[in-house]
Formats: C-alpha cells, structure tokens, sequence
C-alpha cells in the first residue's frame, strides 16, 4: 500500500522534478506538491510527505536554500529557493535523465513496431 | 564540542521538520474543506495523501547522520528507566560510587593544591631549589659569598637567585606594623619572570653596592590593603626605623613569591640588608648561612646533570673560598625540582597525601567491584530482555552498548554527587589536618581528575556484564528460561573473582591502616621529655614592645606568675615544634673530635626556673639565675645526651667549652638536665645546650606558665587571665599562639593523625564494601540454588549440612582472598617501613589481626544467606519450579 505510488519513479527522479519546480521561482513544501500535481495532470501521484527527506537531502548538499517566513494568509511557511549548485546538478541530472529516456526509448520502439 | 553543535542542530532539524509538516497538512486540510469537503474528511484524506509523517521526519533526520545521536538518546531514555525501576539498586550504586568518587576527588584536590600547583612565574617547570646540605644531609642555607659563587661559576643555571624572608616593623604614623619582607637578589624578578603590575621591578642593578638602592617592590595584594590600589603608590614611602624605602613597582596579581604559605608584602635588594638588620648585618659573615636559591636550567639541562655538575663546583668553590673540606657546613649541594616553589606544607604532607591517595583509589576499585557485581546481578535477571533484544534483530553491540549507556548514566549521576561532596571533605580534610591558607577551590584540573575517575569507573563496572552478554545465546537462553540449575555460569565466575579480589584489596588496606594507627598511637605515647598537660604556652612578638626585651620579659613573668593556681612561670627564645632554631659548632675540653665528626649542638635560650615550669629534671648542679646576664662569666646548662656525648661517666659540671675552635674554652657548664623533645616526639635526643637568655639577650619569644594541679583552674580560664595580663603589660606586643603546650605537641603529629585516621576509616570502608560484596553474591547464589537445596533437603540432607555448604563456599571466596592479601601485603611491606614508627612493617600482630577482622566479617556476611538456604522448604523449593 506504502509503496504503490512510488512505483512508477526511478530513484533521483523526485529530486529532479523539485528543481525544477523551483527553477521557476522559490516555493514552500506544499506549493511544491501542488504544481508537481497540477503539472503532471495527476498522472504522477506522490506521497506527500516524501518530499521532505529528500528536500533534507538537497538543503545538506547545498543545491537548495530554505528560509520561514509568513504567507499572505497568514501561515508560517518555509520556502526554498534554487542555489546554483541545485541549478547545476538539475541540467545534470535532466541529461542523463534525457539520455535514459533516450535508451529505453530505442529498446522501446522496435518491440512497438 | 562538534557533537554538541550536532546535538543543537539534530533539535532544530526536529523541530522545523515537525512544523513544516504540519503545516503542510493544515494547508491542505484546508484547500480540500474549500473544495467541498466535511472537515473529518479533509483530514483523513489530507494524512492518506500525506503518509507516514513519522517515517518521514526519521528518514528526513537520517539525511544528516544523525542516526547515532538518535540512538543514543533513546539508549539514555531508556538507560533512565531501567535505574528508576530499581530504585535501591540505583541508589545503592550511586551512593558508593558517589562517595568513592568524592573522597578521590577531595584527596586529589589537596594534592593538586598542594603538590601539583606551580608558582606562577614564566616556564615554572625548568625551576629548581638549589640547597646547602649538612654531612648528615639536613637542609641548610647558603652565606651571600656563596651564593654569589655559584651563580657567577655554575654552567647549569641561565640564572640563580636567593632570597630571605624577614619579618619587619613598618613605621605607620606613630605605631609600628608587622610587615613580611623578602629579600631578593637584583636577578630575582627577571630570572623567575615576574612582570610589573605598575612600576618597575627589582633590576640586577639595584643589587650592587650594599645600600646604595633603597627602593621596594609592593605585592598586588599589599597595594590593594595598605596604599588603597592608588596608582600614585609608586613614588611612597615606606620606612622602617632610620631606613627609608622608596616604592617603585607592583607585582603581577598572581605572584605571591617563591614560598607556598608565606606572602611577603614587598621585596627588597639584597643589597639593603643592611641598613634594614639594624647593624647586625649578614651580608658579608661568611659563617652565617641565610639564604634560600633558586636555579633555572639551561634548556637541554637535566636535574641529574646539574645535580654532577654541582660535586665538582663546590670542590673549586671549597678552594676558592678557602673553606675547610672537613667542616659539617655545605658538605654537598642537593638540588630538586623548584617549579612549586618552598612549600614546608609539601614536605610534611607529600608522603602522607601520597599514601592515603593510594588508599582512597583502592576504596574506589572495591566500590567499583561491588556497582559491578550488582550490575552483573541485574544483567543476569535481563537474560530474557536481552535475549528477546537479540532475537528480533539488535546487534550485540547495540546491547553492550546499551550497558555502557546505563554504567555511564550512573557513573554521571555518581559524579555529580561526589563533587557536591568533594568540597565538604576537603574543608573537613583541611580542619583536621589544621592547614588553613590553602585554596582547594575545584578547578579545571579537579573537575577533569572527577570525570576521568567516573569514566575509568563506569568502564570498568559497565564492562562487566557486557562481557558477560557476549556470551549470550538467545535461542538457549529462552529456551533455558532462568529455572536453569548451575554453577558454573560465566557471571558467577565473574562475580567471585570480584569478591576475592575486594577481600584481597581490603585487608592491604586494613594492615596499613592497622600499622599506620600503631604508629600514630607509638607516637602519641612517646614522653615529651616535660610535663605538656599542665603547661600554657604563648608565643608573642616583643620587637613590637616599647621596652627592652628583657625588661618585657620579667615584667610579663612578675605579672602572669600572680595569676591564680600559676605555680610558676618562664620565657625563652625557642618552642616546642616551632620550627625556629639555632645550631652551633662546639670545641669542648678534653674532647678530640674525629676527622668527619658532627660538631653541632642545638641550642636553646631560657630564662631562670624554665626546666621547673616545663618539669624537666635537674640531674645535677644549679639553675639560671637572674645574675647570670651579660656582664657575669658565661655558663650553660647542658642535657644528658650531651653530657654522656663529651665526657661518658663523668661529671661534666665545672667542664669549659668553646663555640668556635680559635676561641678561649671559657664556658662552663654548671648543670645537667634530663634530655627533652625539641622539634617532633620523633626525633631522637639531640645534644642540646641552654643558655641563660639574660646572658645572651634574646627575645622572649615563647612564654611558659605552668598552674598548679592541685589550683582546680581549667587550662583555657589561667590562658584567658594570660591572655588579659600580656595585653596590659604591653597592648603593642602581638599574640601570635596561646595554647596548653600539649597543643603543640599533637600538632607535630597532624600529619601522622591525619594519615592514621583516614586510613581507619578508609580501611572500615573497604571492610563494610567487601561484606556487602559477599553477602551480595551468597544471597543471589542462594537464591538461585533454592530448587537444588529442595531436592537435596528432599533426599535427606540436614540444615546443618546446607548451612555448611554455603558458608563453605563464601569462606573459600575469603580465605583465597586473604592468602593473595597476605602475600600482597607482604610484598609491599617495604613501601610503608618509612612511615612506622616502633612497629615493623611486617609486623606478626597487626597482619594477623587485620585477617582475622576480614575473616569474622565474612563469617558474618555468608552465615545471613546461609540461614536463608536452610530455610528452604523442601516442597515449596520443588512447587516453586
């Protein structure tokens, strides 16, 4: 049941996509949640609160920056805002990730065709 | 520090974590309840959505390797549980743990003060004392022509000082102050390296040309009292008599000079002396030795190497100086590490406190064994927990880990104890050992000495049981259940060893505490050579008086000896373990001395009836009278040692003497005197002379009153009316002591009662330790055994037969125990022999009687669980299965 959601991503593949959310312009935990979701047209389903550790993982590596601060209703929200190491490790990550997509896409066809 | 800048940190991850999330949950609940939905069904959608926010904040945590600081803290959490669940076990525990690491601590914070502390002057530890010694290697000064010797031809030294502290009378308007003095050569300062406070210091220059620098340096500590921390001080006065000096530095706030006890309130050039002696100047006496030295090495010098140099310098400084090889003066130089400075408080407490350390540590190990042996008990009833632990996948190491945890946690709690009682024992140390003028304030190197000892000692006992879980199986161990029947279990074999070795340790310390309180009893039994239980003593300070000293003196004699129930009264120059005393070298008729012979006498200034009011006997011939003063034929009175020293059998009365070999023989000697202690009750008779003190014109510096046995006054009511009487003679003349001269006599002994007492006590420590130790690991034996006794109680064995069978068992604990302590005991027999007195290191009594203590309290200890084993009924031992 745990699990079920997170079939359909790769490892890395959660991290990738929060920067480039993030690419756009700083946002908090749960804005991040809701453009992943409007975004993928609710093809990819996440587990909320998955999105912590790996933005744990990405504030100690250094690639994002977090800050509290209040939002216009009134919420104290954390919001997290692309370094340029994240800016980096993201066009890292979308070619090898493109070069993957690119492999398994060639094994892909021919099985199609 | 890093971890507890992680420790902060993993708290605030924590705490933002948990409200970002929150948060997050909010917001949502809230988006679906606007799209619509009832709030309990936003909720439960929003956390289905959201998953498992515990797992999540642990895996978000893990992310910054924290997971050790997580387990840690639970290990704590859990660690604090299981010692609040046994209560008594715990406080037990904690309680013998926190009094070993207190009594530890309060010995070690007397000897850091005492020993270990270093004067706080540049690179203190390449200091050395430089010291004249006699043939017989008692400690002696050096004369200035000496001292200028060696420090201008030694190759040791980058620089060597001396000093002398004096005490001065200080002109305060119309009055006079008692004021302490040192006298420093021109190098003192810059050779310690000293800084100035305000001012200069004494310079090499200032010590040239006898009077020419009339200039003092002030202590930080004077010029906060006298001259109220003015700034302007330098450039005051100070004046003594005909003497001027002028003030021209402060010394740092910490130096208080070179001797531990003593601060002198200003120092002066040596140069001064005399001006300031008052006309009876040392400075150029070549036979009056006065002055302490202190060396600095050269770097790459040892103290060996200066100590070899030292026997060929004073070779050429024999010939240069054109002393005789043979005189008993500066036969050889001694030289020891200086970087504590003089301290007379390290040499009389360095042996003791060295020794009741070594004890203190003992108690400690035992106290250790017994916190282990419980430990191990305990261990031993979690089999289970463990082996459950163990089953659902702990690592083994977590668990020993886990023990340590817990050894830590009692070992932290034992430490915080002891220290809140560290430092009501070392006040309570230093009252009975009547020191004051020590700080034994906890500082770093006390509080790092406590914490070593908890840590040393939770290692040890948490080791315990954990080398026990290694041998842990948990699938035997649950299968076994804890109805196992056996012996030979690896925590008894632990436990028993734990007993030997507390029985071992307890009686070494029980027959050292044993010789060390003969010793002190031997001691305190030895006679005095007077009569110190009906004697007062004052010790008063006439260079204050407006009078002559012997005017002061027979006016303080006509008027104390009209206080009723006083049967008489006398003065002198000296006391009994004052500390203060004159040596002479002696040429007596008819007497050849041999070549390598000490000529020394001690001698000693009295006034007329001292011997009667001390009862000391008059074997033969007459008192002082007041007729014998300066103008009349010079006599003494000599005791018997001396006496039997120069002429055997003979009378010596009528007999001639001289003090120096190129004098006239022209003393006589017109009476003997039984021989009397002088320094310690230790001390073997010396040959002593007395002289009469109107003969020789010396203070009154100790005053004698004796009252009468049969005048019914208590000793503290006549030393009231004395106290009374001296200030109305003179109100300027200082009290220094006023005490029953048996007083005197017991403080030469503190150290020996210092030593004697808590060795007792130490050794009655160790005594209730190792009972509690054994009866602990009978009664859990017991316990364990109760199905085996059943069944042999079943099949006919009687009480008596189990009785013997458990106090069998704990006597062999003892009495392996004792073999090794004998044995161990005698071993280090000859680590003591310095410190008996009239007992043998290896004395027959005092062994066997310290074994045979340890062996009725450890009857005492086995026959309560044996009691317990006998009372086992058989059918309740069997039901109970």
């Amino acid at each position: 049941m745990k699990h079920e959601h997170r079939r359909d991503l790769f490892p890395g593949a959660l991290e990738m996509m929060i920067l480039q959310t993030l690419r756009r312009r700083p946002l908090h935990g749960y804005a991040i949640v809701q453009h992943l979701t409007h975004t993928s047209d609710d093809l990819l389903q996440i587990e909320e609160g998955s999105l912590y550790p790996a933005l744990q993982r990405m504030l100690k590596a250094g690639w994002v920056q977090a800050e509290w601060s209040v939002s216009p209703n009134h919420r104290r929200i954390r919001t997290y805002t692309l370094m340029p190491a994240g800016r980096k490790q993201l066009e890292h990550q979308v070619s090898s990730f493109e070069r993957m997509v690119d492999g398994i896409m060639r094994v892909m066809r021919p099985a199609r065709s | 520090m890093k971890w507890i800048h992680a420790l902060r940190h993993w708290r605030r991850v924590d705490a933002e974590l948990k409200e970002e999330m929150a948060q997050h949950l909010e917001e949502k609940v809230e988006a679906l309840i606007e799209a619509g939905m009832t709030a309990p069904e936003a909720r439960t959608r929003a956390h289905r959505e959201f998953g498992n926010a515990t797992h999540f904040v642990e895996e978000s945590r893990d992310q910054w390797g924290f997971a050790w600081l997580d387990d840690i803290s639970q290990d704590l959490r859990y660690g604090f549980r299981t010692l609040r669940r046994s209560p008594v076990l715990t406080g037990v525990a904690a309680l013998s743990l926190a009094l070993g690491i207190g009594a530890n601590t309060a010995i070690f914070s007397l000897i850091d003060a005492i020993l270990l502390r270093t004067l706080p002057v540049r690179q203190p530890e390449s200091l050395v004392i430089v010291r004249a010694l006699t043939r017989q290697g008692t400690r002696d000064h050096f004369a200035h022509a000496d001292y200028e010797w060696l420090r201008d031809h030694n190759e040791v030294f980058s620089g060597l000082v001396a000093s002398s502290l004096w005490k001065f009378n200080l002109d305060v308007g119309d009055h006079k102050e008692k004021v302490t003095g040192e006298l420093v050569s021109g190098n003192y300062f810059s050779v310690l390296g000293v800084q100035p406070f305000l001012g200069r210091m004494i310079a090499p220059d200032d010590d040239t040309a006898p009077g020419n620098h009339p200039i003092a340096v002030v202590s930080y500590a004077y010029w906060q009292r006298a001259l109220g921390s003015n700034p302007q001080a330098l450039s005051q006065y100070m004046r003594f008599g005909n003497t001027t000096l002028e003030i021209v530095g402060v010394v740092s706030r910490e130096f208080s000079g070179e001797s531990a006890g003593e601060l002198p309130d200003f120092w002066v050039p040596l140069s001064m002396e005399p001006q300031l002696s008052g006309g009876n100047s040392y400075l150029h006496m070549r036979n009056v030795s006065w002055l302490d030295a202190i060396g600095r090495l050269k770097p790459g010098v040892t103290i060996r190497q200066a100590r070899s140099s030292m026997d060929v310098l004073l070779e050429s400084m024999r010939l240069a100086l054109h002393y005789n090889p043979q005189s008993d003066y500066l036969a050889s130089i001694g030289i020891e590490p200086g970087g504590g400075g003089f301290s007379s408080l390290r040499d009389r407490y360095a042996q003791p406190l060295v020794i009741v350390m070594a004890m203190v540590a003992l108690v400690m190990v035992i106290a250790c064994a017994n916190v282990a042996n419980l430990l191990l008990a305990r261990a031993t009833a979690r089999r289970r927990e463990f082996a459950i632990r163990l089953a659902i996948g702990a690592s083994r190491s977590r668990l020993i880990r886990q023990l340590l945890t817990e050894a830590c946690l009692l070992a932290a709690i034992a430490c915080a104890v002891g220290l809140a009682v560290t430092q009501l024992m070392a006040h309570g140390l230093l009252a009975l050992s009547h020191v004051d003028s020590l700080d034994v304030h906890l500082n770093v190197k006390v509080l790092a000495f406590a914490a070593a000892v908890s840590c040393g000692a939770a290692v040890t006992f948490g080791l315990a049981p954990s080398l026990q879980s290694r041998r842990m199986d948990s699938w035997s161990t649950l299968k076994l259940d804890v109805r196992s029947v056996g012996r030979g279990t690896g925590r008894f074999n632990l436990s028993r060893l734990l007993v030997t070795a507390q029985t071992t340790i307890s009686l070494v310390l029980l027959i050292a505490a044993g010789l060390l309180l003969r010793t002190f009893l031997n001691l305190k039994e030895l006679n005095p050579g007077f009569d110190e239980q009906h004697v007062v003593q004052a010790n008063i300070d006439p260079s204050l008086s407006s009078v002559s000293a012997v005017t002061l003196g027979q006016q303080l004699v006509e008027r104390l000896a009209a206080i009723d129930g006083v049967q008489s009264v006398s003065f002198s120059g000296f006391g009994f373990g004052a500390g203060s005393n004159r040596i002479c070298c002696v040429d007596v008729e008819g007497y050849t001395p041999h070549p390598n012979e000490d000529k020394n006498v001690r001698v000693q200034w009295v006034s007329p009836r001292y011997f009667e009011t001390l009862g000391i006997t008059l074997v033969a011939g007459r008192d002082f009278t007041e007729a014998d003063q300066r103008k009349a034929p010079e006599v003494v009175i000599i005791n018997e040692t001396m006496a039997r020293y120069y002429f055997q059998d003979a009378s010596p009365i009528g007999k001639h003497f001289a003090w120096w070999p190129t004098d006239p023989k022209n003393i006589e000697i017109v009476s003997v005197v039984k021989d009397a202690k002088y320094d310690n009750l230790r001390q073997q008779p010396l040959r002593m002379a007395y002289q009469s003190i109107f003969q020789h014109g010396s203070s009154p510096n100790f005053l004698q009153v004796r009252v009468s046995p049969q005048a019914r006054r208590s000793l503290s009511a006549v030393m009231q009316d004395c106290r009374a009487v001296i200030h109305a003679v003179d109100p300027h003349v200082p009290i220094r002591t006023l005490n029953p001269l048996s007083t005197a006599v017991d403080r030469t002994l503190q150290p020996e009662r210092l030593v004697a007492q808590l060795s007792v006590g130490f050794g009655i420590v160790a005594l209730l330790l190792t009972s509690i130790g054994l009866y602990g690991i009978l009664a859990y034996m017991v316990a364990r055994r109760t199905s085996e006794f059943g069944i042999r109680m079943a099949l006919g064995a009687g009480r008596s037969t189990i009785l013997r069978m458990v106090m069998r068992d704990g006597l062999a604990l003892v009495l392996i125990g004792l073999g090794v302590g004998l044995f161990a005991a005698y071993a280090c027999s000859s680590l003591m022999a310095s410190l008996l007195y009239g007992v043998q290191a290896r004395d027959v009594t005092t062994f066997s009687m310290a074994a045979f203590a340890l062996l009725a309290v450890g009857l005492l200890a086995s026959y309560g669980p044996a009691r317990r084993a006998t009372n086992v009924e058989p059918i309740v031992a069997l039901r109970y299965e």
